[in-house]
């Protein structure tokens, strides 16, 4: 049995479907991270589990206990807000001591324990600044300290990292990675940002208008989205309309028909044929003439230095618009308005049953 | 080192120009020419302050104000800190309603609400009534005429005015604040005791400030309330200055006032408290 078991949760703000039957197994010790867009239902959810929104209906089990209707201050669960969250008045040491002191906890325990966790967040120099007189990261990680002192079995964590820049955000994900792998904390995390959840989860809960539409580990979202709205959602993706022929079980887009491959389901397509692919722009190549897959012939609209790649996107003779990801010295030769032929393996190509 | 005024600035600067004239012309001048007044009359010196000084009626009278003032804050700011709480806590329509009726207040003349506490507090008055006739005392209560009925007078004008001050300050404290600390496992009296308070100690201070500079020069509500049996300075000087026409001495005790009350703000706004309640960063 999951340590943590969401069930049928539902909860409305008047006519809004915040939460429209949610069901979610956690393990003990598993981080799983809630994805989705703003509006989505991610916070509620964490706040159900946290206590401070309650559910009309459903139930949420920890350990074999039903903790739908207790009060958050009993629910012994660490929270990280997106704002911080900390106490102003309260220096660095005090509002790690909190918790300990609300739980009265012995004095030399208390200093032996705040001791400990200001070392696991890197802060032993700061323990007595006030909270205003630290940086975002710094400030985030007291709140994360602060939420662990007390040994809880589950830290929620909502949007932690949305206010810090780029830089500090990766390096504190390494850093909540490593939190989450050295306490053994079941970690919740919500976000609207793949690339994080990428990064940190074991697995990722998409969530769409208060419904979890997908539940995997990382790379299985990312190869495998099930629905037109995560492939849309996980960012970049190039998706388009397409035919597919029974008769002769093909499939036509960007103005060519191709045999449909292997892997098709051909169940997926609506009654007059139509289908959504989609494809990795990574995944797409520029041939110069060999190579087997799939091959169309496109229009360059735009070339753009990214780092480490180049964006290319160009426009299919149907006039679909596709983007590419290409290494550098891929692009060296292409100018704006340049005719170029792509070419695909037909193992990349993904297909979704169009939305109805 | 030159700083560009944009149009903008300047023009709005301009607008401020005729309020300043008036503050200054009408408020400023007056008050020096009163400081003036009280070395130069009747006879040029300081003979006003020293006879202010060893006049004990005058040491009888701070010390009343200072009584007074000092319960009347108390009460107000506890009272207030309550309401104020309260409204913070209120579904906003609730609120909206409890919030009229601070405000009710606003629009009654201080001096009908004198004299309505009057009516309710006087020997025969609704309240001694009532308590007579239920039998809860024998003797009607002395419940006015003395710094009692002052007092009650005093909280009750003060307190909107330190609910409003505080109310925006309990405001202005993130709820997240809250949440967090019920989500560490704090409970609601260790919530209040340990977060909520020390969080609002901006509004404290400067209410109390409010509270206390206001009561040192209240006139109308002690003046009613209190019938003479109560006197503070402001009422003091009123009769100085109206009736028995000792014009250097009204004058040399406002001036002492006026310099109490501005060092007793300097001192204040030496604490941060008093600072990031005037809006200046708490850095």
């Amino acid at each position: 049995m999951a340590f943590l078991d969401i069930r049928k949760l539902r909860k409305t703000y008047g006519t809004a479907v915040a939460l429209d039957g949610i069901d979610l197994s956690v393990k003990e010790g598993e981080f799983v991270t809630l994805l989705g867009p703003s509006g989505s239902g991610k916070t509620t959810l964490l706040m159900s589990i946290a206590g401070f929104t309650r559910p009309e209906e459903g139930g949420i089990v920890v350990d074999g206990r039903d903790i739908t209707d207790m009060d958050p201050e009993d629910r012994d669960f660490g929270l990280v807000f997106q704002g911080y969250a900390l106490f102003p008045h309260l220096s660095v040491a005090d509002n790690i001591a909190f918790p300990l002191k609300v739980r009265k906890w012995e004095k030399a325990r208390i200093t032996a324990r705040v001791e400990e966790m200001l070392t696991l967040v890197g802060l032993e120099d700061y323990a007595s600044r006030k909270p205003r007189q630290l940086s975002g990261g710094q400030q985030q990680r007291v709140a994360i300290a602060r939420a662990l002192s007390y040994g809880p079995r589950i830290l929620l964590l909502d949007e932690p990292l949305s206010a810090l820049d780029r830089n500090l955000r990766e390096s504190m994900q390494r850093e909540l990675k490593r939190l989450h792998q050295e306490t053994g904390v079941t970690f919740i995390f919500v976000t609207h940002d793949q690339e994080e959840a990428y990064a940190m989860s074991d697995r990722i809960a998409v969530f769409q208008s208060g419904r979890i539409v997908q539940v995997g580990e990382p790379r299985e979202i990312y190869t495998h989205p099930k629905s037109l709205f995560v492939a849309g959602f996980l960012g970049g993706n190039n998706i388009f309309k397409a035919s597919y022929s029974l008769a002769d079980e093909t499939i036509s887009f960007f103005g060519s028909t191709y045999p449909a491959p292997p892997h098709f389901d051909a169940s997926l397509a609506g009654k007059d044929g139509e289908i959504i692919g989609w494809i990795r722009p990574e995944d797409i190549s520029i041939s110069d003439g060999d190579g087997d897959g799939i091959r169309f012939e496109a229009r360059v609209i735009d070339i753009s230095f990214a780092g480490a790649a180049e964006k290319l996107a160009v426009i299919a003779p149907d006039g679909q618009e596709v983007g590419l990801t290409l290494p550098m010295e891929a692009t060296r030769d292409l100018k704006r308005g340049a005719t170029v032929t792509c070419l695909v393996k037909p193992q990349n190509l993904g297909f979704l049953a169009p939305e109805t | 080192m030159v700083i560009k005024v944009t149009n903008f600035e300047r023009w709005a600067f301009m607008l401020t120009v005729p309020a300043g004239v008036v503050a200054i012309g009408l408020y400023v001048f007056p008050i020096l020419q009163v400081l003036a007044l009280s070395v130069t009359e009747p006879s040029f010196g300081l003979g006003n302050y020293v006879s202010m000084v060893r006049n004990p009626a005058i040491g009888r009278v701070v010390r009343t104000t200072l009584i007074v003032s000092a319960v009347t804050t108390l009460f107000t700011i506890v009272f207030s800190y309550i309401v104020a709480f309260a409204l913070v806590q209120m579904r906003p329509k609730v609120r909206r309603f409890a919030m009229f009726l601070v405000m009710l207040p606003f629009w009654i003349s201080v001096l009908v609400r004198a004299f309505s506490w009057i009516t309710i507090l006087r020997r025969n008055g609704v309240l001694n009534s009532a308590l007579v006739e239920a039998g809860v005392v024998n003797e009607p209560l002395e419940l006015i005429y003395n710094q009692l009925g002052v007092i009650i007078g005093m909280v009750h004008y003060m307190m909107p005015f330190a609910i409003l001050l505080l109310y925006a300050n309990l405001t202005d404290i993130d709820q997240r604040i809250i949440q967090a600390a019920r989500s560490l496992g704090a409970r609601a009296p260790t919530i209040f005791w340990r977060v909520w308070l020390p969080l609002s100690t901006p509004g404290l201070a400067i209410a109390t400030l409010f509270v206390v500079i206001f009561s040192f020069g209240f006139l109308v509500t002690p003046a009613n309330l209190g019938a003479g049996r109560v006197l503070m300075i402001a009422e003091y000087i009123s009769v100085q200055i109206s009736s028995t026409l000792r014009w250097g001495v009204a004058t040399a005790l406002s001036t002492t006032m006026l310099i109490c009350v501005a060092a007793a703000i300097a001192l204040a706004m030496r604490h941060p408290a008093f600072r990031s309640a005037f809006g200046g960063s708490q850095k």
